[in-house]
């Protein structure tokens, strides 16, 4: 007896490990395949793909490693293509401010609708997650002729400031506060703490973890944003890096290639920096009562 | 533990350290990247910035003008303009005046030597390439005229000859020699296995200009320059297109440790192995942008610290540029001018008025930049952004947009003013008011062209006018015999694109929907003709598919839509690969270069052309269609611009992309620019596959061959215009049902599925 | 009676000013909101009543235009079946694979590796599409066919595999926030008192997710909308049938100017959003 319920619980483990390793595998075959393209110049990739672009009977023959690897196509980007950097540096501006007026304004929004009791709050949040699910397509022409109007089309602006106030993180972080009890607060309240100092000392640590997940969505959406520049920018400058080679063409794809994992290794070095709070901040969620 | 905890301590701190570092390294080289970098994309000097180059035309005193220059060379700041002749100007004054240089030779010589090209020196010495007695020769003079080497040139030997710092270069084939002003000693410098195309040199070094970019060789190591400039070469080999098609539309001008490049685009400058090209004079806003003359010799001197650059123009036209610093660096745009894609007429229609109107500034913006990732539709999508908040563009090319749906929205404003406010001026009237509805007209084009076959006079004798594609596929396939093509295409995608051209209204009906019908019975035609095409075309033939080429890029929608299916470019294609080939298809324009080659080449391959045949048999197919923003806060202006370009005024005196639709405009440019008086246009040669030469001389059209193309032009039963969508759609799927894959209904009936969507919204 | 009256009037000047406080917290973003959201779509709903060029009042014939509209109405079918096999799995399958995780430390090292599909740019992954799907991809050398799976209606199940692969990461770390937030002292009665572990999960785990269920939901919706870019770079803007969806119609609507019909259709996706929205809201997260 004891045998048998032992062979079954080796199985769900070995099953639950091969739950976990699969798509863990599958995640990473993309950007392994965009790593080893990039590493191939335009002459191979003109060959892999050709059965693709003749249409023919052929298949794709593709090469983890290429016959002839280079860094040509890095090189071509970072010193030979100033629109790239400039395009990058675009991005990381935007992002910066983004990220900076969202921690200024979404975070003690969502400590508002999370903590405090006003007439209609249950309305507001309903209407601020309503907004927040609309498709992009929808509002588009509304949104431009309101920034049309507050002369921002063609700037930066048009582009940071609604992204801003979006009231997404408003809503991650929302989670995040309501986890603490509300006896804390009255505790402090009672010991004479101020509501500001209240949200700074007490909430915020608390909700660490939601507040950097918010953020690192935020950031990586940021990063591959691609309708608001579009739509709202028309001058190439301002553009962000997601829109560079966004539509790759069969006679750029090694440059593509190159470009995503560059545009990858940022989103990931961001993130690496930031794992342990995010880390820490979801451990120390769990409260000890 | 707790000293565990303390190490632990350390060392994330340590890595935390690690990190911020790794950050701030980053966010310093992103720094170093940008700045000028930014300027470089936009391409014009920073906002706020005052100054901007004017241009001032120059008229060299004395001399024997008439004959026309030859180029434009400067040497220790001295400019000297090279006279065809033999006489030469000189200007110590950076190009402002020019009076005769007293070192000149006059007159040429025997009157039975026919020039064919001069090359000046800053010195006064030239090169004069020579046609005598059925033989070619070059000959190196001195300044006063005194020879100093002949050179007879043989069969396949076409040198070029550039002038150097203090020397000339010639280049001939893929090798390229120095030769010596004084001594005329020819010197072998290097052989370039990419076909040079260009050169230009300073002291130190020299720039080759070929199909894939630039090369650098070094004169003083005599050696190719060890390390290349990616930059430079990456510039020209994405203009590529452009080069190729017309040599003097770029011109190098080395100068010190800069080099300036001049394109249609503007003056560029660029530091030797540095990261950009900056451009410093705006082609748009002068003559410079004007594609229809090209560039012979260009100087750049220097003066109050601002350079001045003196321009020579093909047409003979010596323009000079300076710096104005009172003006701002880019005026205020009084006139936006917008195309999806890019436009030569329109390019040259905005240069002309420029000139004519410089006080009015035009922005020509286009709407699809291909190298940075926006798609047709999302171009598409902004320009309707803008029309519906009142910012949007004042005149509208709508080649490739809806403008059926503009008109029903009311975005376009009514064009009738055009014919009532400009009585004298002729236009074909069944073209111009092609697309004239009940409520007005929307739309003019500016040019078209006219769909015709090609087909030599035995066979057009007995065959007799030919209107529908079933009567074609008859005599194709009673006339197909031996193992050659038969009408010229190589691919079903070819087959569509060509006949389409005849075609292509039938398909939509009167609501915008597809007619199935029609469609059935182009197909069903079309797949006679192509079986009897591909069985008479040798096997390799199919490899060699053209389709694609002109699809994309072209300068307007006819190459977009009809690929190279222009009649000169199939018949090209026909007297180097098949001989033989009765059938030639493609549209004819009525342009000033076009239509003399392709009539020249017919003669010579012993045809004649008709209209092709097809479903809307007799029309012609309209290109580069303007519209007015009824919304434009500028309509005087607007007004302005297309009355006049709509003038003969402007379409007789430019060469554009297909006929004019002005008659009058039309009339005018039957006269022969070499001269009244010869019948010779022309002399053009193909390099055939077994290495020999196959030459042509192409005379100028006879009164009778205008006479005739006027009177197609005159009787057109309207313009060919079929939606967009339905037209990509057929040409897409269409081609399964030519090569037998699918069957005519079936084809048809996935065309209508794959326009389902599109139809029901 | 003096005192009382002070009393009372103390209590409230000091309510007064904590609720101006509290109010300082909000304001910011309820300005920024006003402003760049709300604005425009009240704009956009006013203008859903008026025939746009011509200005005239139009009352509800747009929305009858859009309901005759056939693109419309595949185009909203379409969008429900997508979301109906993309969100509902995403759910299940990340809640399962946080489970597993949460259960075993080890098992749960790499679990930010999961994060990587979030920062995949949109165009890079249609690369990855063509490669592996198109008629010469990778798929088809698996199984020696020719089929264009970007074509037809497997095009659906490549779009929902894309999604579920893109979000199932960020979407297994919001779960895990939430079991985290589980207090272990409960889960230790429940143990103690004898309760299995689908017990467990069921009395206690499932509660006290229920706010993250509500989050997670509405994230998983607004992900799901963004698939647009995907489809328009692999089909266009007539992708194959099975793909096309609202976003699709809305952006050829504006294409072609049709502004009545894309407000209309705007307030009406609002409207149906909003009330799935409140359902969740009641559901899951009122107090």
């Amino acid at each position: 007896m004891n045998y048998g319920r032992k062979i079954i619980k080796n199985c769900l483990k070995i099953l639950s490990w091969l739950c976990v390793a699969g798509p863990g595998v599958l995640i990473c075959v993309p950007p392994l395949l965009l790593f080893c393209g990039s590493l191939a110049d335009e002459i191979e990739w003109g060959q892999r793909i050709a059965p693709l672009l003749k249409n023919n009977q052929e298949y794709i023959e593709w090469k983890w490693i290429p016959d002839y690897p280079t860094l040509g196509n890095y090189k071509e980007l970072l010193f030979y293509a100033p629109d790239f950097l400039v395009l990058f540096w675009n991005s990381v501006k935007t992002a910066a401010y983004i990220l900076g007026g969202q921690f200024l304004v979404d975070v003690p929004a969502a400590w508002a609708f999370a903590v405090y009791r006003f007439r209609g709050k249950q309305f507001l949040f309903s209407v601020y997650v309503i907004l927040m699910l609309l498709p992009f397509q929808s509002t588009m022409l509304a949104k431009y002729l309101v920034l049309n109007g507050m002369g921002f089309i063609d700037t930066g602006r048009a582009v940071i400031l609604p992204a801003i106030f979006s009231t997404f993180p408003v809503f991650l972080i929302y989670r995040g506060f309501r986890t603490i009890p509300q006896e804390l607060f009255e505790a402090a309240r009672t010991d004479g703490a101020g509501e500001f100092e209240i949200f700074f000392r007490i909430g915020m640590p608390l909700a660490e973890g939601s507040i950097t997940a918010a953020f690192v969505l935020s950031f990586f959406e940021i990063w591959n944003m691609v309708e608001e520049p579009l739509a709202f920018l028309k001058n190439i400058s301002l553009w962000p890096l997601s829109l560079y080679l966004s539509q790759i063409g069969p006679g750029q794809a090694g440059r593509a290639c190159a470009a995503s994992v560059i545009t990858l290794a940022v989103s990931l070095f961001v993130f690496g920096m930031f794992r342990d709070s995010l880390e820490q901040g979801i451990i120390s969620s769990g409260l000890k009562l | 533990m707790k000293r565990m905890k303390t190490k632990r301590c350390k060392a994330e701190r340590a890595i935390s350290g690690i990190k911020i570092l790794l950050l701030c390294i980053s966010v310093l080289l992103t720094c170093s990247g940008c700045g000028n970098a930014a300027d470089n994309l936009n391409q014009v000097s920073t906002e706020g910035e005052m100054g901007r180059y004017v241009e001032e035309e120059v008229e060299p005193e004395g001399g024997e003008k008439e004959s026309g220059y030859a180029g434009l060379v400067q040497q220790d700041g001295r400019l000297r303009l090279i006279g065809q002749s033999g006489g030469d100007w000189v200007s110590d004054d950076h190009g402002a005046s020019f009076t005769s240089a007293e070192d000149g030779t006059d007159g040429q010589g025997e009157a039975s030597v026919e020039l064919l090209s001069v090359t000046g020196s800053s010195d006064g010495s030239r090169i004069l390439m020579e046609y005598i007695d059925g033989v070619r020769r070059w000959r190196l003079t001195s300044a006063e005229g005194e020879e100093i080497i002949s050179v007879n040139l043989g069969e396949n030997e076409y040198p070029s000859f550039y002038p150097g710092a203090d020397c000339f270069y010639m280049k001939m084939g893929s090798e390229i020699y120095r030769i010596h002003r004084e001594s005329g000693e020819i010197q072998f410098l290097t052989e370039n296995e990419n076909y040079p195309l260009a050169l230009a040199a300073n002291d130190e070094m020299l720039f080759i200009l070929h199909v894939s970019g630039v090369s650098l060789f070094d004169l003083n190591e005599k050696n190719v320059a060890e390390k290349q400039d990616e930059v430079l070469s990456g510039f020209f080999s994405q203009r590529q297109d452009d080069i190729l098609n017309d040599i003097s539309s770029v011109l190098l001008y080395p100068c010190g440790e800069e080099l300036y490049v001049l394109t249609h685009e503007g003056i560029f400058v660029h530091e030797l192995y540095g990261s950009e090209m900056r451009r410093v004079v705006d082609g748009s806003a002068c003559g410079i942008g004007d594609i229809g003359r090209g560039f012979l010799g260009m100087t750049v001197t220097e003066a109050e610290g601002e350079k001045i650059f003196n321009v020579l123009y093909t047409d003979g036209k010596l323009l000079r540029y300076v710096k104005d610093k009172s003006l701002p660096a880019e005026p205020e745009a009084s006139l936006r001018i917008y195309s999806l894609y890019d436009d030569g007429n329109i390019r040259q229609a905005v240069s002309a008025f420029r000139r004519k109107y410089p006080e009015l500034y035009i922005k020509y913006e286009v709407g699809v930049n291909p190298d940075y990732g926006g798609t047709e539709e999302d171009a598409l999508r902004n320009l309707g952004t803008e029309l519906a908040a009142g910012t949007g563009p004042d005149i509208l090319v709508v080649d490739d947009i809806p403008f059926d749906t503009y008109g029903e929205k009311g975005i376009l404003a009514d064009l009738s003013f055009l014919r009532e406010d400009l009585p004298e001026e002729e236009y074909f009237e069944t073209v111009a008011e092609g697309f004239a509805t009940e409520s007005g007209l929307y739309v003019m084009p500016l040019t078209f062209a006219l769909p015709v076959l090609a087909v030599d006079s035995e066979t057009a004798a007995s065959a007799g006018e030919i209107k529908e594609l079933s009567q074609l596929a008859d005599l194709v396939e009673k006339t197909a015999g031996g193992e050659e093509s038969v009408i010229g295409f190589l691919s079903a995608e070819e087959a569509l694109r060509l006949f389409a051209q005849a075609s292509m209204g039938a398909w939509e009906t009167e609501e915008g929907t597809l007619d199935r019908n029609a469609v059935a019975e182009f197909l069903t035609q079309l797949k006679r003709i192509y079986d009897v095409q591909m069985r008479n075309l040798p096997e390799n033939m199919n490899e060699m598919s053209f389709s694609g080429s002109g699809w994309g890029s072209g300068e307007n929608t006819l190459a977009r839509r009809c690929g190279s299916y222009g009649l000169s470019e199939t018949l090209d294609v026909k007297l180097m690969a098949f001989p033989e080939q009765p059938f030639c298809g493609g549209y004819l324009s009525g342009a000033a270069e076009d239509f003399p080659m392709t009539l020249g080449k017919l003669k010579h391959m012993g045809g004649e052309y008709m209209q092709m045949p097809g479903q809307s048999y007799g029309t012609c197919l309209p290109a580069t269609l303007m519209a007015m923003n009824s919304a434009s806060k500028h309509g005087e202006e607007s007004r302005l611009f297309l009355e006049y370009i709509f003038s003969s005024e402007f379409q007789g005196n430019v060469s554009l992309n297909g006929t004019p639709v002005n008659k009058g405009a039309f009339l005018q440019r039957q006269e022969n620019p070499k001269g009244e008086s010869t019948e010779h246009y022309a002399a053009m040669g193909y390099a055939m596959s077994d290495g020999s030469v196959m030459s042509l001389q192409i005379n100028w059209p006879s009164k009778e061959d205008f006479a005739r193309l006027e009177s197609l032009a005159d009787h057109t039963a309207g313009v060919n215009y079929c939606d967009n969508r339905i037209y990509g759609a057929v040409i897409k799927l269409g081609q399964a049902a030519l090569t037998g894959e699918a069957g005519i209904e079936e084809t048809v009936d996935a065309i209508e599925k794959e326009l389902e969507l599109y139809l029901a919204e | 009676m003096q005192l009382k009256k002070n009393w009372n009037y103390i209590w409230r000047n000091k309510r007064r000013k904590q609720g101006i406080k509290q109010f300082l917290f909000l304001m910011p973003s309820l300005g920024g909101v006003a402003c760049f959201v709300l604005l425009p779509f009240g704009k956009m709903t006013v203008s859903s009543f008026f025939i746009v060029l011509t200005g005239e009042f139009a009352g509800l014939k747009n929305y009858m235009a859009v309901f005759q509209n056939d693109a419309f109405e595949i185009a909203a079918a379409n969008t429900v079946r997508f979301l109906a096999a993309g969100v509902l799995p995403l759910l299940l399958l990340s809640l399962g694979l946080a489970l597993l995780i949460n259960g075993d430390s080890k098992r749960g090292k790499y679990r930010y590796l999961y994060l990587l599909p979030l920062a995949m740019p949109a165009a890079a992954m249609v690369l990855i599409w063509k490669l592996a799907f198109s008629g010469q991809g990778f798929l088809n050398r698996f199984l020696g066919t020719h089929t264009d799976f970007l074509g037809e209606e497997s095009a659906f199940f490549i779009l929902v595999g894309s999604y579920l692969w893109k979000n199932l990461g960020y979407t297994m770390i919001l779960w895990l926030a939430g079991l985290k937030s589980i207090p272990e002292a409960m889960l230790e009665a429940a143990r103690m008192d004898g309760a299995g572990r689908v017990k467990r999960f069921w009395l206690i785990t499932m509660p006290c997710l229920k706010g993250s269920m509500f989050t997670i939901t509405v994230v998983s919706l607004i992900n799901s909308f963004k698939v647009f870019r995907e489809v328009y770079l692999v089909g266009g803007a007539y992708p194959p049938k099975s793909i096309y969806m609202l976003q699709n119609v809305f952006n050829n609507w504006y294409l072609y100017l049709e502004q009545d019909k894309l407000s209309a259709a705007s307030v009406l996706s609002v409207i149906v959003l909003g009330a799935v929205s409140l359902l969740l809201q009641r559901l899951w997260d009122w107090e």
